[in-house]
């Protein structure tokens, strides 16, 4: 029978297993802490961790990315102002948009009028654009259609020139402005989220270790305050005070904590009762002790996963003030202000908007996903 | 339940108060009076539109004057357009606002609903790696970035609806798809958690064993118990609205409160600044007290304890 043959093992293998006290009693695998445990369920989330690596790349960059051109911030040139991204062997690749060249569909009564309109859009240099005609049209009005595409770097003498993401309205490299303005919303999101950190776990922890009146009166305040909506105060804020860095930072963190600090509360207050706690209360730990050794390893998990949806909650804002016009001001480049300024030519230059958007997106992308992987690897549940 | 409604009002008077208070000290401390705006004038003349808008008298009664307003719908006058009452402004301009935010919310909830429904049955399915995929990037990216990028792909390239103003409906779609991405994917997040657990709980099974038909399962038993937190997350979609409204209204060049908000602030005119910021945080306040009561409502966990905190 087919089971029999499967079955052919030789007799001498089978060994009888010798039991002995010690091995019986073992038990497979060596236990893992719970951070021990968290970890390997982050490492095993694949998008999470792309995110990581992505995110790493996207703050490296935003450090070297500056010094990887010529150009400054700042530097205002006129004559070179508008001209699409291009970039060296990128270039040769026509859907990839990094050809260096600018180009539309042009409606006419007639081919000539159209190819007139087109020549008269770019610059009347009609020797560097180049027309692709795509329908001939029979005289009326808008029925001839061709496609123009106009080699703007030769036409300005600039082919040894590579503005790898283009340059905005002013002449200014939209590379150089880019990292520069990553670093200036990442910053600006680090710095309020810390802060909302530090404030909301330091206001919480307070209220919840002590409890009694103490937690009353902080609680009472903090109710009147969550009442109150974070936009209009990040508003009324942002008016009074001088456009810049500090300031939305100072308006991010003024609402930015409560959040923190009623979560640090309630967490606070589930840990103190708890029996280890009380053991350590009995043999004699001082408050601060049983706080930073006891309590504030216990609630990290969830303050982390809380710092998580901060930030992008903090980048959010601030492209959003720049945007409304009370955030950043020129020539101070973030995020928000690079979108705005992208806004203002949609229609005719759209990689202005392209890449700032595509970045913030990924950005925020990053930042959530990573928050929605580390609260997979605190949550218990999830270990395997 | 009357005590806590009554509790939950006059907190939220509370908070007004001191919102409004805020603002006028605030707008006190900001450079810039009506006078700016105006050219050279005579002692008398400069004396006749500062007693228009009342800054002759001092701080302290000027603020009376500023709530015993404020409690008879009274915002002020507008520094930009002169002789008009914000609170005119305001009313004028709510339609648009209202109904974008109108439109927003119903459409985004319902479609998130239903893909959060569509995942939570094919669990781990392609579907559901589908809706969590349009979830998380429905609210990771900007709203503002999507409006970008319907305006130009939709109306710009392919002109299929208009690119930017206010008229008729089809000028309100491409705007409201851009706000409703919140909405829709927070919807959609929520409803799949809950969704999974519910069906996975023990009256779920009973139904099962009793014979309750699938769909009977899903809507009856499990979508009406799945729904119930999303009432929690009203709070954040308002404010998603209203941060919405300020950028897509600006952008689409919708004439709505959000967009009179940037125009002002870009010509600092801070009695319309103030009245919007009311009229929002009176809004927002408003949502969130509703909210816990239809809260208490419908949940009769809730209600049965005494009305929740």
């Amino acid at each position: 029978m087919d089971t029999n043959n499967n079955n052919k093992i030789p007799k001498e293998l089978l060994v009888p297993m010798k039991k002995t006290e010690d091995t019986s009693e073992k038990i497979s695998g060596e236990s893992r802490t719970f951070l021990q445990n968290a970890r390997r369920t982050f490492l095993k989330n694949k998008l999470a961790l792309t995110s990581v690596i992505v995110l790493v790349f996207i703050l490296i960059m935003s450090a070297v990315g500056p010094w990887m051109t010529d150009y400054e911030l700042d530097d205002q040139d006129l004559s070179r102002a508008k001209m699409p991204a291009r970039v060296p062997v990128l270039e040769n690749i026509s859907w990839l948009g990094f050809t260096g060249y600018l180009s539309d569909e042009f409606e006419g009564s007639d081919v000539e009028d159209a190819t007139n309109k087109a020549i008269a859009r770019y610059d009347n240099e009609a020797d560097f654009v180049d027309i692709e005609v795509i329908s001939e049209g029979d005289g009326s009005r808008n029925s001839a259609e061709v496609k123009a595409t106009y080699d703007i770097y030769e036409a300005k003498g600039m082919k040894d020139e590579y503005f790898w993401l283009g340059t905005d309205t002013l002449g200014r490299d939209q590379w150089t402005r880019l990292w520069l303005g990553t670093r200036v919303s990442m910053l600006i999101a680090f710095v309020a989220a810390f802060i909302s950190l530090a404030i909301g776990v330091a206001y919480g922890g307070i209220a919840g270790y002590y409890g009694g009146k103490v937690d009353d009166i902080m609680m009472r305040i903090l109710e009147v305050l969550v009442g109150i909506p974070n936009l209009v105060v990040i508003l009324l804020m942002m008016l009074v005070l001088e456009p810049g860095i500090t300031s939305i930072i100072v308006a991010l963190t003024i609402t930015g904590w409560t959040g923190m600090a009623r979560i640090v509360r309630g967490e606070v207050m589930k840990l103190k009762s708890q029996e280890y706690v009380l053991a350590a209360r009995t043999l004699g730990q001082s408050n601060w002790k049983v706080i930073t050794k006891h309590l504030l390893p216990n609630i990290s998990g969830i303050i982390i996963i809380n710092t998580m949806f901060n930030i992008p909650d903090a980048i959010f804002f601030e492209a959003f003030l720049s945007f409304i016009g009370l955030g950043m001001a020129p020539p101070q480049a973030s995020l928000g202000t690079l979108i705005n300024t992208g806004f203002d030519n949609i229609m005719l230059y759209p990689y202005m908007l392209v890449f700032p958007a595509i970045l913030i997106s990924l950005i925020m992308i990053a930042f959530n996903l990573i928050g929605d992987g580390l609260r997979d690897a605190f949550d218990p549940k999830m270990h395997k | 339940m009357a005590r806590y409604i009554a509790k939950r009002v006059m907190y939220m008077l509370i908070t007004l108060f001191i919102i409004a208070t805020l603002s006028f000290f605030l707008m006190k401390m900001l450079p810039g009076s009506p006078l700016n705006a105006e050219e050279k004038l005579t002692e008398e003349q400069q004396a006749i539109v500062l007693e228009k808008y009342g800054l002759n008298d001092p701080i302290p009664i000027q603020y009376v004057n500023y709530l015993a307003g404020l409690v008879q719908g009274d915002l002020g006058i507008s520094f930009a357009f002169s002789n008009t009452p914000v609170t005119d402004i305001l009313m004028d301009r709510m339609g648009p606002s209202a109904q974008l935010g109108a439109q927003a919310l119903v459409v985004g909830t319902v479609i998130g609903v239903l893909l959060g429904l569509i995942a939570a049955i094919s669990h781990n399915g392609f579907l559901d790696y589908t809706s969590t995929i349009i979830a998380v990037l429905g609210t990771s990216i900007p709203n503002f970035v999507f409006a970008g990028l319907l305006q130009y792909l939709f109306a710009a390239e392919w002109e299929l609806f208009p690119v930017a103003l206010w008229g008729s409906f089809e000028h309100s779609i491409l705007p409201t798809i851009a706000l409703m991405i919140f909405p829709m994917a927070t919807a959609a997040r929520f409803v799949r958690t809950e969704m999974v657990e519910v069906l996975g709980s023990n009256f779920i099974t009973t139904a099962r064993a009793k014979g309750v038909s699938e769909p009977g399962i899903v809507f009856k038993h499990g979508l009406r118990n799945a729904m119930i937190p999303l009432v929690t997350v009203i709070g954040p979609m308002a404010v998603s609205l209203m941060t919405g409204s300020m950028v897509i209204e600006q952008i689409f060049a919708i004439p709505g409160i959000g967009e009179q908000f940037v125009n002002s602030v870009m010509v600092n005119d801070y009695p319309t600044i103030m009245g919007t910021t009311l009229l929002f945080a009176a809004l927002f306040i408003g949502i969130i007290l509703v909210t816990d009561l239809l809260y208490g409502l419908i949940d009769p966990r809730i209600r049965i304890s005494g009305g929740g905190k």
